[in-house]
C-alpha cells in the first residue's frame, strides 16, 4: 500500500482536533476497521494533549507524523508525537501513557536527541489476515 | 428547484444544559436535532425518527449509554445508525467498551469535545 506520510505541526488545541481527524482519516485509508480508527485517533489526541502540544508556552507545541506500517503479515498505522523538553523533565514521565496504552498495540518512548522526545504509538489492523 | 432535507441527529443526554449546548451547536451547522433525556426515551426516538447520527451520553440514570447503544445495535431497524459516545469519563476501558458495542467514536467531554464532535459529524458527511 502506498500512502504518503503526513506531518502536522501542532500549536493549539484546534490543531490537535485537526490532527485527530487526520489520523482517523489516514487509518481509514489504510483499511483499518472503525474500531481501530477510533482507537488510534483517540490515542494520538490523548498523547498530544498530555504532551502539552496545545499549550501556547515556549515549550508547548509539537509535531505529529502519521505513517503506514507493515511488519510480518501485519499492517497498521504508526503515529509519532515529537516535542522539546527541558532538562528538569524526565522524558518517560512526561506523559502518563496509561490511557494510550489501552488503545494501541505498541508504545515506545525515545529521547531522539538532547531535548527532543518522541513517542511512537502503533495500532495494527485487527482484522487483517496478511 | 429541489430542497434537501436536513440531516438529523438524536442527542441522548440526561443533562439538559449539555443537551441544549449540543443542540445549539449542531443546529447552527444546519442539522435538525432531537433530544432525549434518558436511554429509554432515546430508544423510542431512534425508532421514531431514524436519525442520521446518535450522540449518546454514557452515564445516565436507568439505562446507561452502553446499554442503549447495545439495544440499538441489536435491533435490525436501528443497527445501521452510527453512534458517537460523548462522556465525562476518559477511561480507556470505557472507551473500548463503547467501541465494542458498536459506537463509531468515543469523545471525552473535555475542552475540545464540541470541536471533535463537529469534525466527526463533518467527516461522516453530515455537513
Amino acid at each position: 500500500m502506498n500512502i504518503a506520510q503526513q506531518r502536522f505541526v501542532i500549536h493549539s488545541e484546534v490543531d490537535i482536533v485537526s490532527a485527530r481527524m487526520a489520523v482517523r482519516e489516514y487509518a481509514r485509508r489504510c483499511g483499518l476497521s472503525l474500531k481501530d480508527q477510533a482507537c488510534i485517533s483517540m490515542a494520538a489526541s490523548s498523547m498530544a494533549t498530555s504532551l502539552g502540544f496545545g499549550q501556547t508556552t515556549l515549550l508547548g507545541g509539537g509535531e505529529i507524523l502519521i505513517d503506514y506500517v507493515e511488519n510480518n503479515h501485519k499492517r497498521g498505522v504508526c503515529v509519532r508525537c515529537a516535542k522539546r523538553y527541558t532538562e528538569s523533565e524526565d522524558p518517560k514521565a512526561i506523559h502518563n501513557m496509561e490511557n494510550s496504552r489501552w488503545l494501541v498495540d505498541d508504545i515506545q518512548v525515545k529521547a531522539v536527541s538532547l531535548g527532543r522526545l518522541e513517542i511512537v504509538i502503533t495500532k495494527w489492523d485487527s482484522l487483517y489476515k496478511g | 428547484m429541489t430542497t434537501t432535507a436536513p440531516k438529523t441527529v438524536l442527542i441522548v443526554e440526561d443533562s439538559v444544559t449539555q443537551a441544549e449546548s449540543l443542540r445549539a451547536m449542531l443546529e447552527e451547522n444546519g442539522l435538525q436535532v432531537f433530544c432525549a433525556l434518558d436511554g429509554i426515551t432515546g430508544l423510542k426516538k431512534a425508532h421514531e425518527f431514524h436519525p442520521d447520527l446518535i450522540v449518546m451520553d454514557v452515564h445516565m440514570p436507568g439505562m446507561n449509554g452502553f446499554e442503549a447503544a447495545q439495544a440499538l445495535k441489536d435491533d435490525p431497524t436501528t443497527a445501521d445508525i452510527p453512534i458517537v459516545m460523548l462522556t465525562s469519563s476518559d477511561n480507556p476501558e470505557s472507551a473500548l467498551m463503547g467501541l465494542d458495542v458498536g459506537a463509531v467514536d468515543y469523545i471525552p467531554k473535555d475542552v475540545f469535545a464540541m470541536s471533535v464532535l463537529l469534525e466527526t459529524v463533518r467527516q461522516m458527511g453530515l455537513l
